[in-house]
């Protein structure tokens, strides 16, 4: 398991106490094949980053909200009604994208060598277990904070 | 006991001597009689029929009345012994009784303030023989040493009393002083050297004030409480470092989120203040002081550690004690410092424990644990998140400008207890909502930085409200400004006001993922044959 992830520091500053995301952090480390996570708010900015810098998070940031805008036409499409999480699979990476907390949504990036299926079931396990503390603040309140 | 001049004569109870003398005096008799008894029987054998029996008749006279004198003498002195030991006794009982029991009683319970009962104190019969004299002697004696040892306590209690109203007046002109400096702190014409004196003249009325209150608490009073709002403890702290006497060798370390009551809180920071000062004292001025609080079990615990030179078990023991018992006056007088007889009376008002142990660093490390009785919840407007575990270290002692009722001179004078005070106490941490908020400095302490397991729960505790917190009008650009007429930077303020304000607009639930109600097994089942690289390849 990934020893070294849980020293990985958070490349984005928030307004926010940044500690309590080090605690998601600190039990996704036996997620297998993490490398990365970017904890991101549904309105397309990123909260916490851990493996990835902060241009990286941005970046990663903006592309799950597309991706989350096109799942969302697709599951209206097919009447799917709700997008439960999205897999993308990669040569070498798989992607993991789920709700975490209320208006958050996580992004694991995990090796494509690891397995999916425990991978997943830490990532839902844990992001259930902090969703209370990891949900994103309407701009209004978060400002005056 | 009285040097005794026949030390070489062996001292023996009365009764053993009384027994003795009897045995010694009915066998004389006996001997006496029978002596005689023989010599007329002897005569009688020598002399004729007529002159025989006369002798024989007057031998047995003299052996009956020998035996009867023998049994009468015995039974006089056993009768008067009795009656008289009897006697004895009970004076040596009452008198034993009295002096190991009753007196030292009496004094120990004088001394720790508490009701005597003086009743049981032998009495005055007025009996005219030897041990009735003995008796009222004993009863006199008693009352003496009783009405003594209570005149001691009045005179202590007067004293307290004396010293109480002596203090409370002094401490009532040392918050006037106190008053009088913050207002001139505030003003705004002052130089930068004015300032720096005005908070030179202030700590050192602080620290008369706290002395005023030490001299309060050991004569048996109660010191003021300055706060009417639950403290957290952070703030506590910070108050010690502002009340000891050299604020910048402390060193805190914050720990958990929580709250002090009001009416304990100002005993608390006192009492951390007085350990702090005896730390400072006792440790090298280059060496730092630490004050940290942590989690317990059952509240929380306050640690006054310093790398002082440490002390001897014995001494330590002693210290122990004084921690303990309400000390005498005497007691406190023999030592050249008070301040752990304050800590003392103080933990013993609040129902606080305080230990000493040595330090890692082989100097003195105290801990105060606090009860969770003392702690309460936070305050309802002051429970927002971010603030709330994040106590602002603040060295200098002019406290932060802050929204403050302005003080008129035509006020009525407070009662003492209810002056809001805590000085040079930094300003309620969270300002109001819409108030000037201060910039936080990046090096804020949070709850959760200490590392242990309990501070998970604590700070998740801490950020929960901040769901429910309602909307805040945060205030522009430019309309915060500092004392100096300098405009201030509100965080968040910078947003546009879509993203600042509150719409009614409903966000639109499509976005984002939606919260799958499946267990994580489930979920994890799902995947579990999804196909890794290896796999397809």
């Amino acid at each position: 398991m990934n020893q070294l992830f849980n020293t990985l520091p958070n490349t984005v500053t928030t307004t926010a106490d940044p500690t309590r995301y080090d605690l998601l952090r600190n039990s996704l480390q036996h997620t297998p094949g993490i490398e990365a996570l970017v904890l991101l708010s549904n309105d397309g900015l990123p909260i916490a980053a851990y493996g990835v810098d902060e241009a990286e998070a941005q970046r990663i940031t903006a592309m799950c909200s597309g991706m989350a805008s096109l799942t969302a036409q697709m599951a209206g499409a097919v009447d799917g009604a709700g997008v439960l999480h999205t897999l993308v699979t990669m040569e070498r990476r798989t992607v993991v994208m789920s709700a975490c907390g209320p208006d958050s949504a996580l992004a694991c990036v995990l090796d494509s060598r690891a397995h999916v299926g425990l991978a997943m079931r830490e990532i839902v396990d844990r992001a259930r277990s902090f969703a209370d503390h990891l949900g994103t603040l309407p701009r209004f309140q978060a400002a005056s904070h | 006991m009285p040097p005794s001049t026949a030390a070489t004569v062996q001292v023996m109870p009365l009764r053993v001597v009384l027994r003795r003398f009897t045995a010694t005096v009915s066998l004389a008799t006996v001997v006496l009689a029978g002596g005689c008894a023989l010599l007329l029987l002897r005569q009688a054998q020598v002399s004729d029929a007529a002159t025989a029996r006369t002798l024989r008749h007057e031998a047995v006279g003299v052996g009956a009345s020998g035996l009867l004198l023998t049994f009468v003498v015995l039974l006089a002195v056993r009768i008067t012994g009795r009656v008289l030991l009897a006697r004895i006794d009970q004076v040596r009982d009452t008198a034993m009784m009295v002096a190991q029991h009753q007196i030292p009683d009496l004094i120990r319970k004088l001394q720790q303030g508490h009701e005597v009962d003086t009743n049981l104190l032998p009495r005055v019969t007025g009996q005219r023989d030897e041990l009735g004299a003995i008796n009222d002697a004993l009863a006199r004696l008693a009352q003496h040493a009783a009405d003594a040892a209570w005149l001691v306590h009045k005179e202590r209690d007067g004293f307290d009393r004396f010293a109480g109203v002596a203090a409370t007046r002094s401490l009532l002109a040392a918050h006037g002083a106190l008053d009088g400096l913050d207002q001139v702190q505030r003003r705004s014409d002052l130089g930068v050297e004015a300032k720096g004196r005005l908070a030179a003249v202030d700590a050192r009325v602080t620290l008369l004030r706290r002395h005023l209150e030490n001299l309060l608490l050991l004569a048996n009073g109660v010191i003021p409480h300055p706060h009417s709002e639950p403290v957290p403890v952070g703030n506590v702290m910070l108050d010690t470092v502002g009340e000891s006497g050299a604020p910048q060798r402390i060193q805190l370390e914050f720990g958990p989120d929580a709250w002090v009551v009001p009416e304990a809180a100002g005993a608390l920071t006192h009492l951390l203040a007085e350990l702090a000062d005896n730390a400072l004292t006792f440790s090298h001025g280059d060496f730092p002081v630490t004050l940290r609080c942590l989690a317990t079990g059952n509240g929380v615990a306050f640690e006054v550690e310093d790398r002082g030179l440490g002390l001897r078990d014995e001494r330590l023991a002693e210290l122990a004690e004084r921690l303990k018992a309400a000390p005498l006056f005497a007691e406190i007088a023999a030592s050249e410092q008070m301040g752990l007889f304050v800590v003392g009376r103080l933990a013993a008002q609040l129902g606080l424990s305080v230990t000493l142990s040595r330090s890692r660093y082989a100097g003195l490390c105290v801990v105060v644990h606090v009860p969770a009785n003392l702690l309460t919840q936070a305050p309802r407007a002051a429970a927002q998140p971010a603030a709330a575990s994040a106590p602002r270290p603040e060295r200098q002692p002019v406290p932060a400008p802050a929204p403050r009722e302005p003080v008129r001179d035509s006020e009525p004078p407070v009662p003492l207890a209810s002056r809001r005070r805590a000085r040079p106490a930094p300003e309620p941490l969270l300002p109001p909502s819409g108030a000037s908020s201060v910039p936080q400095p990046s090096t804020v302490p949070q709850a959760s930085n200490v590392p242990q397991a309990s501070n998970v729960r604590q700070s998740s505790n801490v950020t929960k409200p901040s769901y429910a917190s309602k909307p805040s009008n945060a205030p522009r650009a430019g309309t915060a400004l500092t004392e100096d007429g300098l405009p201030q930077r509100v965080p968040g303020s910078h947003m546009a006001t879509a993203l600042r304000e509150q719409t009614d607009t409903p966000r639109p639930r499509q976005l984002g993922f939606t919260v799958d109600q499946r267990s994580a097994e489930q979920i994890g089942n799902l995947f579990d044959h999804y196909p890794t690289v290896e796999e397809s390849q």
